[in-house]
């Protein structure tokens, strides 16, 4: 396409907008966010294969700008994604969203980009706070101490990887992001892991996802359903391919996600615990190892970023005109927003893997793959999983929040959508099905190369999806009363996490405050007392004999200037008479005496 | 702009007319499945006639009232549990 | 023919000298006639020229030749003195453009004798051999002579520019007579031949006296003890943009002759000692005197030559890296002198010489203008990160261990020394409130100049290297 020397790093004008919103008067600024999104598809789409971008840097090489398959399909659908996230968000005036959104996306392509694990931190970190703030932006009590449970989660997932990164660099001498075999079970190794699950949200390190993610603001949920997990899935493929606990996770991922998004009332949250369980597909994908199931990821992954952005979105109108996303309060919806079901359904069969859309030909390839590799449990696993995703996504969301039993809803009020919150959605619903048709679009970018193409357009793979789907449908039907929502928060891991965070509080404070109370004590007796003698005695010194010294020698100097300028007497025969003399007798004393 | 919306509301009142086109749907697709087999079949159960069908209807079952009936009375509790709302 | 090229920058320059004479001569009758009107203003293209000779100065930085018989040579030490002289020149054009006790039909005469001086400056940088240094000296000085006594309404001014003239034809007449010992002496001014002579008193005292007397007249334009007295009364009388010129541009002439001379002048000879003694006796009574000073003009005059003092600090040490020091110093005092009254000709909108209390409250009423005042005092200071800490910082590392420490160790003191009267400047700036009533000026052009000053006061402060490694190859190459 272009020359290999090519290069503009995408998250270039994200920084810069980024950095420069803070400082834009006016409302014009608004025009400017579509930018950096537009440039990032310039650069996916014409830079050159290569490293790009190495520097030098306290003894490091860093490498900002590696670019080849793996990277360039994760660039390619995060650039798109970000354009439409932006258009979905262009109604936002709130700067601070914006301006860490903006942060975030640009930590999403920099982790993409690369080389070498400093930079990926540094990177990892940027998503970590952009995120965390996206959280916060609700600006209510809740949305607070969800983004502030959220840093501090990240913060310690960041921590993880970073000890590994530093204890890899002291066992092999090298920051080089490459591929670690799964015979190199070093526990650098695993804390590298480690670091990558938690932002990938592998059970049991998930819990962090349902609880943020439905907190977040209306546009804030959508940048942040893509680039997390998918970050993670990227770096896990190029690091961890072929990791067999990745395959057992994987699965256990998918079918956990699905159970949950079974049970729950918000959404938001549904869709949430479906991010778990599909990412759960491409970490399957991943821990197979073999090509078709890794290229399956990769394309499980493009499409993923495209339908659960537009379902996240769909969601977002829901919240943004109803006020609520729990499900128990919406329903008979459909007759007033009828777009955003549409859309939504668009989605909705996307996920769920029928045919004319994009899920259909990226989930049958991980699974075919998985079964061709003979991981039988794998695969069923997968399929399970795709059962539960039609029933919870597919039918029960929009079935309760459109429809739900009850007759249509003319009296609620619903604010207004803006025109680009429907752009948004309809950018993504067009990909979804222009790759659903034309799959080969996708293809053309998978990573590796497979001994057979995969061809997802057979009447068997058609049958057997319409089958699995249409009955679980039934099975829906039939259950439709046991299924209804109700309010109510489900127990999951974090249950733990907040036992373990408030456990180490306890461990570490209970014993600070009582040292620091006897401290206090013998402070204020003893200390206090002896302290304010010190003063006045340095004070008593500093007076009398610094300050003499000091100002009289300052006095004493003054007094030789304002002497000394008296010979600047305004006499010009006095000044040429001095200099003469004075030059002379300076040159004489010289000559004889030196 | 074409607004779906009294499209979608009238569509409600002929609900019954379009679970018989879904049962109809379902029933030639089993139709199909007699026919239509998988040459590799994945893992050799599943080229028999009908196992997606059972597979999809019965997990489906099965999880929809295992989580919904067992599990979640056992896990649920009320929304300010934790405290931050 | 092709050798014109490399008289590039003062060629250039020349060309802008005609325009200015020719706008200036014809001046009345551009009045008279209907077109004339249509003849710009010289305040609003003479600046752009500038800029234009700049460029042409950084691109000649690496020509190198042999003009004149010998007389003329172009090497390192020129271009980089050329492109210190166009730096300034620019500056310097640009703060009197706007000043207020310069009127209109002066103007042009104005700044054609500013030029003037400036282009002599540049002879001077080229000059290798003494007449021709004595020439372009006197090219410089007289049309300064001519620029001192153009002050509004002003007295002072005029008796300045007579404490000027007289004192200058003094320490020139001294010079002269120098110079016909140094020809009795030494049979020769070319400087490339004076490096092989003997000068020591013991051997050779009617060279070592001549030239002794020669310098005089260097010392008198740099304003080193005892040759200084014209200074703070020249400052104070002459207009606060007037000053800025003669402040400035006119020592690094000084610096560039010393510098060629101090090729051969060896540390032990007594020459050397003659500038080591002055240069501690200038910089430690210019400090003092400075003390007791209110006029922030006649402030800033003691300080020249307290660095006076200290710019001779690297001459004595006889090493390529002292001589690059001191040229070095003699760029970074010319940028820090010229912010300081860059920034005091805006105070005084009115053209008035500032008084120290006339600084009060400057903070709140010229934010951009006082943070500029303090860069560049704590640039005079020689307060790390600023271009005035690498410039003594590389003084003291050259100058130290070469026979003249205990001079380094009086320039170390003087430093804090001056810190006194530097920062007062500040304090009255940021601490003091009662605040005079005439405002400043802070239009845009105000606070930009200043600003674009303190920054290359900074960053040259901060990343000094590519001019002091071309400072320090100029060094060698005279050796």
């Amino acid at each position: 396409m272009a020359t290999s020397s090519f290069f503009i790093h995408p998250s270039v004008g994200f920084l810069a907008l980024g950095l420069a919103l803070p400082f834009l008067r006016g409302k014009e600024w608004r025009y400017l966010l579509l930018l950096p999104p537009l440039l990032a598809i310039f650069a996916v789409f014409t830079m050159g294969m290569g490293s790009h971008c190495t520097l030098n840097w306290l003894g490091a090489t860093l490498e900002l700008g590696r670019v080849d398959a793996f990277s360039l399909i994760f660039a390619q659908v995060f650039a798109v994604m970000s354009l439409a996230g932006m258009l979905y968000a262009l109604h936002v005036t709130d700067r601070l969203q914006h301006i860490m959104a903006s942060l975030y996306v640009a930590g999403g392509f920099g982790c993409v980009f690369a080389g070498d694990f400093l930079t990926l931190f540094l990177f990892w970190e940027l998503m970590s706070i952009g995120s965390s703030f996206l959280v916060f932006c609700n600006r209510t009590r809740e949305s607070t101490l969800a983004a502030f449970r959220y840093f501090l989660y990240h913060t310690a997932g960041g921590l993880l990887l970073l000890a590994g990164i530093v204890m890899r660099y002291k066992a092999t001498g090298s920051f080089a992001f490459e591929a670690i075999l799964p015979s190199q079970m070093e526990p650098y190794n695993w804390l590298i892991l480690a670091g990558f699950c938690v932002n990938a949200a592998v059970v049991p390190l998930h819990a962090w996802l349902p609880d943020a993610y439905p907190r977040g603001t209306v546009t804030g949920s959508v940048f942040m359903c893509a680039y997390t997990t998918k970050t993670a899935v990227y770096v896990l493929m190029r690091g961890f391919a072929g990791w067999e606990i990745l395959a057992v996770a994987g699965t256990i991922m998918a079918v956990y996600g699905v159970l949950y998004a079974c049970i729950e009332n918000n959404a938001r949250r549904i869709l949430s615990y479906h991010i778990v369980s599909q990412v759960g597909y491409m970490v399957a994908g991943i821990g197979v190892g073999v090509a078709m199931t890794i290229n399956g990821a990769a394309a499980h992954a493009y499409a993923h970023i495209l339908y659960k952005g537009l379902l996240f979105m769909g969601a977002g109108c829901l919240l943004y005109a109803a006020g609520t996303a729990k499900l128990d309060k919406l329903g008979g919806l459909a007759g007033r927003l009828p777009w955003v079901m549409l859309l939504y359904m668009v989605a909705a069969l996307s996920i769920s893997g029928m045919p004319f859309f994009n899920g259909f030909i990226s989930k049958t390839m991980t699974i075919a793959g998985a079964a061709e590799a003979h991981r039988t449990w794998v695969a069923l696993g997968l399929e399970i999983a795709a059962v539960g995703t039609f029933i919870s996504v597919g039918i029960k969301l929009p079935y309760f929040a459109f429809w739900g039993g009850k007759a249509p809803d003319m009296t609620r009020e619903l604010k207004p959508i803006p025109w680009n919150m429907y752009a948004g959605m309809s950018i993504l619903a067009f990909l979804c099905i222009l790759q659903g048709i034309f799959p080969d679009i996708l293809y053309a970018y998978l990573p590796l190369p497979m001994e057979h193409p995969y061809v997802p357009w057979t009447f068997w793979n058609v049958l057997q999806a319409f089958l699995l789907l249409g009955f679980s449908g039934l099975a829906f039907y039939l259950l439709r009363r046991v299924i209804t929502p109700h309010e109510g928060l489900n127990l999951d891991l974090d249950f733990f996490y907040r036992l373990i965070g408030r456990l180490a509080l306890a461990c570490i404070s209970r014993p600070l405050a009582w040292l620091d109370d006897i401290w206090t004590n013998a402070y204020r007796t003893v200390g206090i007392r002896g302290l304010l003698a010190l003063a006045s005695a340095t004070n008593w010194f500093d007076k009398k004999a610094i300050d003499g010294v000091v100002d009289g020698t300052a006095y004493a100097v003054g007094g030789i200037g304002r002497f000394g300028a008296k010979l600047q007497s305004g006499d010009l025969q006095r000044y040429i008479g001095m200099a003469v003399i004075l030059a002379l007798v300076a040159f004489a004393l010289v000559w004889y005496l030196g | 702009m074409f607004d779906p919306g009294p499209f979608l509301i009238l569509m409600r009142y002929c609900s019954s007319l379009w679970l018989k086109v879904y049962f109809g749907f379902l029933g030639f697709l089993l139709l199909l499945n007699i026919f239509l087999r998988p040459h590799e079949p994945h893992f050799g159960l599943d080229s028999w006639f009908g196992f997606w069908a059972v597979f999809g209807l019965g997990v489906g079952l099965v999880m929809i009232f295992v989580m919904k009936r067992i599990i979640q009375p056992l896990i649920v509790r009320k929304e300010d549990y934790y405290g931050d709302i | 023919m092709s050798d014109i090229f490399l008289l590039a920058p003062e060629g250039v320059f020349f060309l802008i000298l005609l325009a200015l004479f020719a706008q200036s001569a014809l001046q009345s009758a551009l009045a008279g006639c209907p077109w004339g009107r249509y003849v710009p203003q010289v305040t609003f293209w003479l600046p752009p020229a500038t800029v234009f000779v700049l460029v042409v100065a950084a691109v000649g930085l690496a020509f190198s030749g042999n003009l004149f018989s010998g007389t003329y040579s172009i090497d390192a030490v020129s271009q980089f003195f050329k492109l210190a002289v166009a730096l300034g020149f620019t500056f310097v054009v640009v703060n009197a453009s706007r000043q207020p006790t310069l009127s209109k039909d002066r103007r042009s005469d104005y700044f054609l004798f500013m030029a003037f001086s400036a282009w002599g400056l540049m002879l001077l940088a080229s000059a290798n051999e003494l007449v021709t240094m004595y020439l372009a000296l006197e090219l410089s000085s007289y049309s300064l002579y001519i620029l001192i006594p153009i002050r509004e309404r002003s007295k002072e001014a005029a008796e300045a520019g007579a404490k000027y003239i007289l004192f200058g034809a003094a320490a020139t007449a001294i010079s002269l007579y120098g110079l016909s010992l140094i020809i009795a002496a030494q049979h020769t001014t070319f400087i490339s031949q004076m490096a092989h002579l003997d000068w020591s008193f013991t051997g050779n005292p009617q060279a070592a006296a001549g030239l002794s007397l020669f310098l005089s007249g260097m010392f008198y334009k740099l304003a080193l003890f005892p040759f200084h007295f014209w200074c703070p009364d020249v400052y104070q009388g002459s207009s606060n943009e007037t000053a800025a010129f003669v402040a400035t541009l006119p020592k690094l002439g000084a610096v560039v002759i010393l510098i060629r001379l101090a090729a051969f002048l060896k540390p032990g000879l007594e020459i050397t000692t003659i500038l080591a003694v002055l240069s501690a006796i200038s910089m430690t009574f210019g400090n003092l005197c400075a003390l007791a000073q209110k006029d922030v003009k006649r402030l800033l005059g003691f300080s020249s030559v307290a660095h006076a003092g200290y710019i001779l600090v690297g001459l004595v040490a006889g090493t390529p890296q002292g001589l690059a020091a001191a040229a070095f110093y003699s760029l970074a005092y010319v940028i820090m002198n010229l912010l300081c009254f860059w920034v005091v000709s805006r105070v005084a909108a009115d053209g008035r010489n500032l008084q120290l209390k006339d600084l009060n409250g400057l903070y709140k009423r010229a934010p951009a203008l006082a943070f500029s005042l303090a860069v560049g005092a704590f640039a005079l200071v020689g307060l790390p990160p600023t271009i005035g800490f690498m410039g003594k910082l590389f003084l003291v590392s050259a100058a130290w261990n070469n026979g003249y420490n205990w001079l380094v160790i009086i320039f170390v003191l003087n430093s804090a020394l001056a810190i006194y009267y530097y920062l007062s400047l500040v304090r009255h700036a940021y601490t003091e409130e009662e605040a005079p009533e005439n405002a400043p000026d802070t239009s845009f052009f105000a606070s930009a100049g200043a600003v674009v000053l303190a920054a290359l006061a900074l960053i040259l402060g901060i990343v000094p290297a590519l001019a002091f490694n071309f400072a320090v190859d100029a060094g060698a190459a005279l050796f």
